[in-house]
C-alpha cells in the first residue's frame, strides 16, 4: 500500500513521471591460473553503498542507515558461513566456465593503431586511434623528439566494442610541432615492447583513390565522344540529308558510288569540248 | 578503485577480474526489470536469459555454460531465480524505509565512435556509448542526415561500475560517406532536453586535396583521350563521305 502511494505521489510530483528505484548487487572475484586472489559482495540502493560482506571479520555489515535493517537480518554466524559458501560456489563456477569455454576473452587481442590529422574548431590535432584491444589495461602516449608529451593531450576513455574488445583515441594539438618528430606509442599485453605509429597520409585509401581516378577518367573520356556521336547522329538525321540517307542504304558501295559519280563528271568534262570542235 | 588496481596487475601477473552484476529496477513504465550480467575484465562474458532460465555466453566461445557439471549449473540458476523475488522484496522495503525519497539523477556522458578506422565506402559499425548515468532508464537513437536511422539498432547489456552508475551502448551498421551526417540522440531523466552528438567521416585536409587532384588529373587525361578519339571519329566519317 505504502509503496503504491509513494509511486503515485512521485509520478505526480516529477516532471518526467519516471522516477525509478534500483537495488544493485556487485559480486567480485579475482583469480589467476593458481586460484582465487580476491572476492567481495556489495549491495547498492539509489547510488549508495548500503551493505557488504566483510570476509575478514566474518560478518555482513551495513554501510548506510538504509542498509541497517538488512544487515540486522544477517547477523547470525550461520548466515555468514552460508553466504561465504555461496560466494565461493559462484566464483568457482565462473572460473570453470571461463577456462573451459575457450572464450575469446581468455586471449589477448592486439590493437590496430593509426595516426590521422583532424581539424576541430580551427585547430589541427593529431589523433592516435588504438582500436580492438583486449584486455582493457593499456597505455597510449605521445612522444615528441624522444620525450613523452605530458601536457595538452586529451584522451577519450576506454570505449567498448560489441565483440568485447576496446578502443581509445588520444589527441595531440599540433601547434608548431614538426609532424615527422611525433610518435604515438602504445603498450599492451598483446604487444612485445612498444607499438610506435607516426602520421602517414592515408595510403591505405589507395583503392578509393584508384576508383576516383578511373571514374573521372572514363567520364571525361566518354563525354566528348558522346557529344561528337550525338552531333554526327543529328546531322545524319537532319532534313537536308535525304540524299545521304539513300546513299547510306548501299553503305558498302559508298566509295564506289562516289567514284563512279566523279568518273561521270570527268566524262562530261571530257565530252564538253567535243561539240565545240 | 579495487578493479582499477587489479587491472594494472593484470598486465604483469595475468589476473582475471570478474564482476557479477545483479539488479532489480523499479520503473513506472515497466514494473520490475531484473538482470544478471557477468563481466570479465570489464567485457561482458555472460548474461542470464530469464525466459530460458540459463546463462548465455558472450561474445564468442566454442563451448557454453554446459561445460559446468549439471548440479553446479542448477546451483547457479537457482541462485538467480531465488535472488530475484528476494531483491523485489528488499527494494520495496528500502523504498518504504526512505519514504520514496527521490533517487539522485546523474547525467550520462556520450561518446560516438566507429568500430574500425572510418573510410568512405567501407562497411563499419557506429557506436553510441552512454556512461555514468543514474537511474538506468535511458533512450538512445540514431539519426542519419537529421532523420531517424532506417536500419536496425542493436543494444548492449546494461552494466554498472564501482559507483553504481550505469553504462550502455547501442550500435548500427553503416557505410560511411563524406557527405553524410550521423547523430546520436540521448534522452535521460536528468536532461531538460535530448542531447545530440554528431559524427561524420573525418576526411583530413590533405586527403581531401589528394582526392581532388587525382580526380582532376585523371579527368584531364580522360578528356584529352576523348577529344582525340572524337576528332579521329569525325575525320573517318568525313573521309567516308
Amino acid at each position: 500500500m505504502i509503496p503504491l502511494f509513494c509511486l503515485i505521489f512521485l509520478g505526480l510530483s516529477s516532471t518526467h513521471g519516471k522516477d525509478e528505484f534500483t537495488y544493485q548487487q556487485h559480486i567480485g572475484c579475482t583469480f589467476n591460473r593458481h586460484g582465487h586472489v580476491g572476492r567481495f559482495w556489495r549491495y547498492g540502493f539509489n547510488t549508495k553503498d548500503i551493505m557488504h560482506v566483510d570476509l575478514e571479520n566474518e560478518a555482513v555489515v551495513s554501510t548506510s542507515d538504509d542498509g541497517n535493517f538488512m544487515a540486522d537480518e544477517r547477523k547470525s554466524k550461520l548466515y555468514f558461513k552460508r553466504k561465504e559458501a555461496r560466494l565461493n560456489m559462484i566464483c568457482s563456477a565462473v572460473q570453470t566456465v571461463f577456462w573451459q569455454s575457450n572464450n575469446s576473452l581468455s586471449r589477448a587481442a592486439k590493437p590496430t593503431v593509426r595516426v590521422s590529422m583532424e581539424v576541430q574548431e580551427g585547430q589541427e590535432y593529431l589523433a592516435c586511434s588504438v582500436q580492438g584491444f583486449y584486455p582493457i589495461a593499456i597505455s597510449v602516449h605521445w612522444v615528441y623528439r624522444g620525450k613523452i608529451v605530458h601536457f595538452g593531450n586529451t584522451k577519450t576513455g576506454v570505449l567498448p566494442h560489441k565483440d568485447g574488445t576496446f578502443q581509445m583515441t588520444s589527441y595531440l594539438p599540433l601547434g608548431n610541432k614538426t609532424l615527422q618528430d611525433i610518435v604515438c606509442e602504445t603498450e599492451h599485453i598483446s604487444i612485445e615492447g612498444k607499438l610506435r605509429a607516426t602520421f602517414e597520409d592515408e595510403s591505405s585509401n589507395l583503392g578509393y583513390i584508384v576508383g576516383i581516378a578511373l571514374v573521372s577518367f572514363l567520364l571525361s573520356c566518354l563525354a566528348p565522344l558522346g557529344i561528337t556521336a550525338l552531333i554526327l547522329f543529328m546531322r545524319k538525321r537532319g532534313p537536308q540529308s535525304s540524299v545521304n540517307e539513300s546513299l547510306d542504304q548501299s553503305s558498302d558501295g559508298d566509295i564506289a558510288a562516289t567514284v563512279t559519280l566523279m568518273d561521270l563528271t570527268g566524262e562530261n568534262v571530257q565530252a564538253e569540248p567535243n561539240p565545240e570542235v | 578503485m579495487f578493479t582499477y588496481l587489479m587491472s594494472f596487475c593484470f598486465v604483469s601477473a595475468d589476473y582475471e577480474v570478474v564482476s557479477i552484476l545483479s539488479y532489480t529496477r523499479y520503473t513506472s513504465r515497466d514494473p520490475m526489470e531484473q538482470g544478471v550480467v557477468v563481466l570479465v575484465n570489464e567485457a561482458v562474458f555472460a548474461y542470464f536469459n530469464s525466459t530460458q532460465k540459463t546463462f548465455q555466453l558472450r561474445p564468442s566461445a566454442s563451448a557454453g555454460f554446459s561445460v559446468l557439471e549439471a548440479s553446479k549449473r542448477m546451483d547457479c540458476v537457482s541462485e538467480v531465480t531465488k535472488a530475484f523475488p528476494r531483491q523485489e522484496d528488499y527494494l520495496e522495503r528500502l523504498i518504504e524505509q526512505t519514504n520514496g525519497a527521490k533517487p539522485p539523477k546523474v547525467s550520462p556522458s556520450v561518446n560516438v565512435y566507429s568500430h574500425f578506422p572510418a573510410m568512405p565506402g567501407t562497411p563499419n559499425y557506429l557506436y553510441c556509448y552512454a556512461t555514468g548515468f543514474y537511474p538506468g532508464d535511458i533512450e538512445i537513437s540514431f539519426l542519419l542526415n537529421g532523420r531517424p536511422f532506417p536500419g536496425p539498432t542493436e543494444t548492449s547489456d546494461l552494466v554498472y561500475g564501482e559507483d553504481w552508475t550505469f553504462k550502455v551502448f547501442k550500435y548500427i551498421r553503416i557505410l560511411p560517406h563524406p557527405a553524410e551526417e550521423y547523430a546520436c540522440l540521448v534522452n535521460h531523466s536528468s536532461f531538460a532536453q535530448p542531447k545530440t552528438t554528431v559524427w561524420r567521416l573525418q576526411v583530413s585536409k590533405t586527403t581531401g586535396a589528394s582526392y581532388l587532384w587525382t580526380g582532376l588529373v585523371a579527368a584531364a587525361f580522360g578528356a584529352t583521350l576523348g577529344c582525340f578519339l572524337s576528332v579521329f571519329m569525325c575525320k573517318r566519317i568525313n573521309r567516308r563521305k
